[in-house]
């Protein structure tokens, strides 16, 4: 039985969106800024208002109120209280529910332990680097064991490197406490670390749901595909292993060399950014390269978007106005360059 | 620490260098002494008028007025702050009342209060708790709505509702605002008090510099002057000093 379902949850930001989230499953909502992704984590929580049915283990909840529900919350700015210690922040949702003398402390110091953040215990959160305040917000947030644990793109504000600590350490709670989950964002790569299933959100409208994989290889819906940065997904027809760690594919009438991990290469993505286009042939450039004729040429605010087409290929790169050279125009024969780490492969056993 | 150190070494040197210039500006017959005595006389008409007993009396009475008139304002105007703050309708209702009384000067009240409540002890309290109250009310409603919204949606999940989440959260959140406002309008208060007992009260310092004034005391004006600034100052640190000490705790300043 799903943990949390929405039926036909409809509003100011939203459409008729129906979406089941299992229990203890780590739901990714994908989708661009302004697509309501906020708004579908507050219907869930009760803080806005909202047409519809929200069930949590199958029992309607739309009628209890935001602390009646059981969620966790994690905002994007994560909205932690200035004037509380981080001890206090684990406390809090506890002391409004009643829990007191050596249960809470027990509790507060189970939950610092879980997150690692006994050392920070008395500190307040502007004395905090941006990483303990991510630890504390979630702290806060699963103190009252939540039904579920909301996510507001709360690593945001964080260095790359960080984040991708974050996102692991995140998984590891969520999966060693069964702590069903769904977090919002729109980066793609948080998505393929983080999800068990990706839904992908575009103006209030729920577009797909799915593994990520999934989600990233089958998409149909073009909008789904700019949301996951415009991907150029090719089925390959044959498959070659040529080296540990490396097989030849033939995808739509060109071969090309791309990272192997295990199974069968059933279809290829290739990222837009990631495309070189020369004019002239680079000799060191052995490898996944191609000629083709560019054919469409569009700028879309800073960047450009160019098509190549190569046989029956159209392949899509997109260039930044640094990037781009301009004396590539349509009708231009240029070489096009795929670097083999850069290849995503979808695979079957 | 040091450069603490020297830093109030500089200020205590400049109000001296201010002292110094009266004293010498005075003394070289800048203009004749009944009209500008020095800072040393300043001092001795100050030590004087404590002596009789007057400065006393009359002090502690503007004191009391400050104290009552900016206590009870500034409290009761940070709790319908927070009132108002709480409730949506409220604030829709409520906020441009606030915002049209906190542009006017609480002095302009007087003529009507005179009118009203009349020449008596509630008079003054009345002018300094309005001169407390209007802009208390509008700091802490600016405070607790320049809050992130997403702070109130956290506290709601977490169980804070009601008074509850008026008082734990939005309220000390609020603080650092209400604290800096608190601080102004303790100045304010002791600037109104001493108008208030210029224009109509039958006791306090405003009066005894009316009194002053008629029979030419320029010694006593200027002595008034001095205790008026020191005390709204020393108001203004005691404040200052809450403010700093709670930001530090909290990490707002290093």
């Amino acid at each position: 039985m799903p943990s949390i379902k929405l039926v036909n949850i409809s509003n100011f930001a939203l459409k008729r969106v129906n979406l089941e989230v299992l229990d203890g499953e780590l739901m990714v909502v994908l989708g661009p800024s302004g697509a309501g992704k906020t708004t579908l984590l507050n219907v869930i929580a009760g803080l806005v208002d909202y047409e519809g049915s929200v069930l949590f283990d199958g029992e309607p909840v739309d009628d209890l109120r935001p602390y009646e529900r059981g969620v966790g919350y994690v905002p994007q700015d994560l909205a932690l209280f200035t004037h509380l210690s981080v001890e206090e922040h684990i406390a809090f949702g506890l002391r409004m529910r009643g829990v007191k003398g050596e249960e809470l402390k027990r509790r507060v110091r189970e939950v610092m332990e879980l997150l690692n953040i006994e050392h920070l215990a008395h500190r307040y959160p502007l004395t905090l680097s941006g990483g303990e305040q991510q630890r504390v917000a979630i702290a806060r947030a699963v103190a009252l064991r939540p039904k579920v644990l909301l996510m507001d793109e709360p690593f945001n504000n964080l260095d790359l490197s960080l984040r991708r600590r974050l996102r692991m350490e995140l998984r590891a709670l969520q999966k060693g406490l069964g702590l069903t989950t769904i977090f919002v964002t729109h980066d793609v790569a948080e998505a393929e670390d983080l999800a068990d299933r990706v839904a992908v959100l575009v103006r209030g409208e729920l577009k797909c749901v799915g593994p990520f994989n999934y989600v990233f290889f089958e998409h149909e819906d073009p909008v789904v595909g700019e949301v996951l940065g415009s991907p150029n997904v090719l089925s390959c027809t044959s498959f070659k292993l040529v080296h540990e760690g490396l097989a030849e594919v033939e995808c739509e009438g060109i071969k090309l060399l791309a990272p192997h991990d295990e199974g069968v290469i059933r279809r290829i993505a290739i990222p837009p950014e990631r495309v070189v286009l020369m004019k002239a042939l680079n000799p060191k450039s052995k490898f996944n390269t191609f000629k083709g004729v560019v054919k469409e040429v569009l700028k879309e605010g800073s960047y450009y978007k160019i098509r190549v087409s190569i046989g029956n290929v159209n392949l899509l790169c997109i260039k930044s106005e640094d990037e781009y050279d301009p004396s590539i125009g349509v009708g231009d024969e240029v070489y096009v360059k795929v670097p083999i780490k850069h290849v995503k492969t979808l695979c079957t056993p | 620490m040091r450069a603490l150190k020297k830093y109030f070494k500089l200020e205590a040197l400049s109000i001296i260098a201010l002292f110094a210039l009266w004293e010498a500006a005075s003394r070289l017959g800048v203009a004749p002494a009944y009209l500008f005595p020095p800072f040393s006389e300043t001092l001795r008409s100050l030590v004087g008028l404590a002596m009789t007993g007057q400065l006393g009396l009359h002090y502690s009475i503007t004191l009391v007025r400050v104290l009552i008139g900016l206590g009870m304002g500034s409290s009761i105007g940070i709790l319908v702050g927070l009132a108002i703050a709480y409730s949506e309708l409220a604030y829709r209702a409520l906020y441009p009342i606030v915002a049209l009384l906190y542009v006017v000067p609480a002095v302009a009240w007087i003529p009507l209060f005179i009118i009203w409540i009349g020449l008596n002890e509630a008079m003054p309290i009345a002018v300094i708790f309005l001169c407390s109250f209007v802009p208390m009310v509008y700091t802490t409603l600016t405070g607790i709505r320049s809050l992130s919204p997403s702070i109130v949606r956290v506290a709601q999940t977490l169980g804070a509702r009601g008074p509850r989440a008026l008082f734990s959260v939005l309220l000390p959140q609020a603080l650092p605002s209400i604290l800096a406002g608190l601080k102004v309008e303790a100045g304010m208060a002791w600037r109104t008090c001493f108008v208030v007992e210029m224009v109509a009260a039958s006791s306090g310092l405003g009066l005894l510099a009316m009194i002053a004034q008629s029979t030419l005391r320029v010694d006593v004006i200027l002595a008034i002057i001095l205790i008026l600034a020191a005390s709204n100052y020393a108001f203004q640190a005691v404040i200052e000093k809450a403010e700093v000490r709670l930001l530090r705790k909290w990490g707002y300043v290093r």
